[in-house]
């Protein structure tokens, strides 16, 4: 955790607005990607964003830095998309179009079609992966948290994360040598 | 597709774009904590202390309550299972007393069940000892009224009819009397003729016993050729057919042909030695013992 940002956390706790509204504008984006690649709706992301930094402004003056900012914060997104959760009947999930634009519209390293074709397969196919697994992608992998921050923001041990992830990862690959037409999600 | 390439493509995913118009709504929405913290650090300081020890304790104190909890409702439990024992104590003793009580009366009951069955039995057999009795004296006294009848029939029967004939008058039983006199004659002469004939094939004396006599007589009478067909009715008076006649004198010689063989103890007739027979009248005659061998003498 960068100084600056350690510095803007105690200028908060102690009640100055704009110091807030710097953290906020740094991290809101994040944050909102987070939730919208899961959540699959901008109104529901944006919702779910609302709700976390209420959290977060409410419980700003518990935190202690025993981990960072980033940390603690997709900690309490973690915890607020559960919830969300609970309460839907039917989980909405990204379908290949909303990834395909983001990757058409995003420049990248992707530059050539068969790469993209590859990425969207494969963004889809995230997607289809049972729920634990699919958060510790996105945290781990999308929000580009290290391995020790997405056990923290999950609350659980980091040997799990990491066996989390090699399965998600086996699965992609196996998936991905699978024929391309193959219509049914991952077991 | 390898590994790594996999982790490249997630890790360089697109980036999502947020809508115009969140931040603002999110910087609009920011309530940080009251600067009062800040204006008054002192009373921060002595406040946090006291609620974070109180949150710090609020589990024990909650488990120390429900441990407590327990104990009381356990200690009420125990104490409603202490008198539930003594209670059911109580009850299974009563109940077995209430049962000895019972069984002592089904006893007593059957005792006297069967007291009560015993005399009615009695009273039963008396009831039919009664009209036995009642029936045996009506009996009687028809017996006694049936007898008084038949003799006064008697009596109306035998002065109506003529008064049965004296024995000695009667000829048709004279007639089978002395038939059968005549039999009982003829028994003993051949009774006395087969002796004599033993005799003489045996160059001996008479028969010892009524057993020799009784052996011999087949083959005496009948011949060597049919002895089975000898009547042993020889041996009987003919007037019963069961009095058999005596051998007086066995073993006797034939030196003393006055000797009584044999006799008839109905008759009175007597076979002698010699082969006669003699029907004597008692008054005039009796048998003597004379010389070891019985003879007729005259009164």
């Amino acid at each position: 955790m960068s100084e600056h940002v350690e510095a803007l956390i105690e200028r908060a706790k102690s009640g100055e607005l704009p110091a807030a509204s710097e953290l906020l504008s740094q991290f809101y984006a994040r944050i909102f990607g987070y939730f919208r690649r899961l959540c699959g709706s901008d109104e529901d992301a944006a919702d779910l964003t609302q709700k976390t930094f209420c959290k977060v402004w409410n419980s700003l003056a518990r935190f202690d830095g025993r981990s960072s900012f980033n940390t603690w914060l997709h900690s309490i997104a973690h915890h607020v998309y559960v919830d969300w959760r609970r309460q839907r009947t039917r989980l909405d999930l990204q379908t290949d179009d909303w990834w395909e634009t983001c990757v058409t519209d995003e420049p990248g390293p992707l530059e050539n079609i068969t790469g993209q074709e590859n990425a969207r397969r494969l963004y889809a196919l995230v997607e289809q992966l049972d729920e634990e697994q699919r958060e510790t992608v996105h945290l781990h992998y999308y929000q580009e948290l290290t391995i020790q921050e997405t056990a923290d923001a999950l609350g659980i041990a980091t040997s799990t994360v990491k066996y989390r992830v090699r399965q998600a990862i086996d699965l992609l690959k196996s998936r991905m040598a699978e024929p391309k037409l193959r219509a049914g999600g991952i077991p | 597709m390898n590994e790594n390439t996999i982790e490249t493509i997630l890790r360089q995913s697109p980036r999502v774009r947020t809508p115009s118009g969140l931040l603002e709504k999110l910087t609009n929405d920011i309530q940080l904590p009251e600067r009062s913290a800040t204006t008054c650090p002192t009373h921060m300081e002595t406040n946090r202390p006291s609620s974070n020890g109180l949150r710090r304790w609020l589990p024990a104190l909650g488990f120390a309550l429900w441990f407590l909890g327990c104990i009381v409702v356990f200690g009420i439990q125990a104490n409603r299972i202490a008198e539930l024992r003594e209670q059911r104590h109580a009850l299974e003793s009563s109940k077995a007393a209430s049962v000895q009580q019972a069984l002592a009366a089904d006893t007593l009951r059957a005792t006297a069940e069967g007291e009560l069955e015993r005399l009615k039995q009695e009273l039963a057999d008396v009831q039919r000892l009664r009209a036995e009795m009642e029936q045996l004296r009506a009996d009687a006294q028809e017996l006694t009224t049936l007898k008084a009848q038949n003799q006064q029939l008697h009596e109306e029967l035998r002065s109506q009819t003529a008064p049965p004939p004296k024995p000695e008058e009667d000829f048709f039983a004279l007639a089978t009397m002395r038939a059968e006199r005549t039999r009982c004659v003829n028994s003993l002469k051949r009774l006395g003729l087969a002796a004599r004939i033993w005799v003489n094939d045996k160059k001996g004396d008479f028969m010892p016993d009524r057993a020799t006599l009784k052996a011999a007589l087949p083959t005496i009478i009948m011949g060597r050729e049919n002895p089975m067909h000898f009547e042993e009715s020889l041996l009987f008076c003919p007037s019963d057919g069961v009095t058999s006649y005596e051998i007086v004198s066995p073993s006797s010689s034939e030196d003393r042909p006055e000797t009584i063989f044999s006799r008839c103890p109905i008759h009175n007739i007597y076979g002698l030695c010699d082969g006669s027979v003699q029907q004597i009248d008692p008054k005039q005659f009796e048998m003597v013992k004379k010389d070891g061998v019985w003879i007729l003498q005259k009164r």
